[in-house]
């Protein structure tokens, strides 16, 4: 329980971030409670705003969990282009699986 | 060490509702929570204190049973939190996300646009909001609800007497009458509509209410389409209303939209008008237990109010905020809330103003102006709460 993995965000400003997330905490909220500028997470994770949109390191895509219908329409509406290695942060649950990993925050979420 | 207790602002009412921007300004020079006799609630208008009182269910809650809202609606989902509330939320979802908004509904709301401004574009003159933006409104909620036949003038006849209902804090007899019988025929038109729809499910509210996983009553779906319509009509009308003005006494901004194609400067178009003039300028919470929020000592069952108009003309946030201006930096506003019960509304309202009402106005009306000038202040507004210019008369060239 409350295992720490270690992730990384890199905010447009070129600065790393790194914190230590709780396993099972979400990568938004965890950007959220660590204060990381550029994850707005309007919605709180109900998947209707689009505003926690991330770029994930190429390395970690395929451990991530499966992305659903919701987002990947919601993936169409962000406000910084989506890429193939775009996810909304909401949607990714950390796991142990996950250290190491680190998250691109774009330019813009509004 | 003791908590400070939140500063007190004196302002009367009559003030605010004279001009509540001066009034928003008092209370930001105070700190970011002000107590308010005048309201007998504490006002928080700091736009990082609002998200957080917004995201944290645990302490601050949308329950507050003697509120008007709750006898008008019931408790319905916006007066509900965590689970309850979430149950009742993620089975209208499924009609309000994007992708269906771009793929089900634009059709309809250019369609239901087109058909609206038909009726006047000859006559060279039109009050929007009793010609166009109430009626665009009633007629796009309608659709989306799923109704089978309901007319602009129920809807409308609705939607005002459930507003009045939810602002009745001085008790009027006649309000909640007019309020009972509304409520009362919504759920009949719910009821029948989703008979209809459990055998022939299509993208509808209604048609993703009842056909739910978490098995809605026709009390509960009664309830919320009640709460569309109050909040989905008024809302939109008033927002069509504040982006014409904004674009019509900034020719050098309207010439920018004008010019452009993509649609974008229409998108930023509607959310500085938003920012600029918050159509729903407040939410509404409760304290669940005491303690400190914002750097002062709240008591068990405070009542608060976030002042998403307030917050949204924070200087330290936005650049001269008075101002009317697209091309600011975009940064996020709060009109449409935040958190769990951020409007559901959001990108329908974006597609129907922002896309398509809005865009489709000002191709169809060549020369669109205003038929005289109008104040930001007095008068010509409605309420601080549901903020919206109540006629908007303009004049056009015809051939």
């Amino acid at each position: 329980m409350n295992e720490r993995v270690p992730i990384s965000y890199l905010t447009p400003d070129g600065e790393r971030h790194a914190v230590e997330a709780v396993a099972g905490d979400t990568v938004m909220s965890t950007a959220l409670a660590n204060h990381i500028p550029g994850i707005l997470a309007n919605c709180g994770g109900a998947e209707m705003c689009a505003t926690c949109h991330v770029y994930v390191e190429q390395d970690f895509v395929n451990q991530l969990p499966e992305m659903d219908d919701e987002e990947d329409g919601l993936l169409g509406f962000t406000a910084s282009e989506r890429q193939p290695t775009s996810r909304l942060s909401c949607q990714l649950v950390v796991t142990h699986e996950l250290a190491g990993l680190e998250v691109r925050i774009p330019e813009a979420q509004v | 060490m003791s908590i400070a207790t939140a500063p007190t602002s004196d302002i009367a009412l009559a003030e605010l509702l004279a001009d509540p921007f001066t009034v928003y300004a008092t209370m930001r020079s105070l700190g970011p929570i002000v107590w308010v006799p005048a309201l007998g609630r504490y006002c928080v208008t700091d736009h990082d204190q609002i998200v957080t009182m917004e995201r944290d269910s645990e302490r601050f809650s949308t329950a507050d049973l003697s509120s008007p809202t709750v006898r008008a609606l019931g408790q319905s989902i916006i007066s509900k939190d965590g689970e309850a509330h979430r149950r009742e939320r993620a089975s209208c979802e499924p009609a309000l996300r994007p992708k269906v908004i771009l793929d089900d509904w634009a059709p309809v709301f250019q369609r239901n646009t087109d058909a609206i401004i038909d009726t006047f574009v000859d006559r060279g003159r039109a009050d929007l909001a009793e010609d166009f933006g109430s009626r665009l409104a009633s007629r796009n909620i309608t659709d989306m609800l799923g109704f089978d036949e309901v007319s602009d003038e129920t809807m409308l006849r609705w939607s005002r007497a459930i507003v009045g209902g939810c602002g009745n804090y001085l008790d009027d007899p006649d309000v909640w009458a007019a309020c009972d019988t509304a409520r009362s025929e919504i759920d009949d038109a719910v009821a029948s509509s989703a008979d209809r729809l459990r055998s022939e499910p299509d993208a509808s509210i209604i048609s993703a209410m009842a056909n739910a996983d978490g098995n809605l009553s026709v009390e509960e779906m009664g309830r919320n389409a009640a709460v569309i319509i109050g909040g989905g009509i008024n809302e939109p009308n008033h927002a069509i209303t504040i982006a014409v003005l904004g674009l019509l006494t900034n020719p050098e901004q309207r010439a920018q939209v004008e010019a452009d194609t993509s649609g974008d400067q229409w998108k930023r178009v509607f959310e500085e008008s938003l920012r600029w003039i918050a159509p729903l300028g407040i939410t509404l919470r409760k304290t669940r237990h005491a303690g400190e929020f914002a750097g002062v000592h709240l008591d068990e069952g405070a009542n608060l109010l976030g002042m998403f108009a307030a917050a949204n003309r924070d200087p330290e946030r936005h650049e001269n905020p008075d101002a009317f201006n697209i091309n600011r930096a975009a940064q996020p506003h709060l009109s449409f809330g935040s958190g769990p019960h951020m409007c559901m509304g959001v990108w329908m309202a974006r597609m129907s103003i922002g896309q398509i009402a809005l865009p489709t106005l000002f191709r169809r009306l060549p020369g669109l102006r205003l038929a005289e000038p109008v104040k930001v202040v007095g008068d010509a507004w409605t309420d601080w709460m549901f903020r919206g210019l109540r006629h908007l008369d303009v004049g056009w060239e015809t051939s």
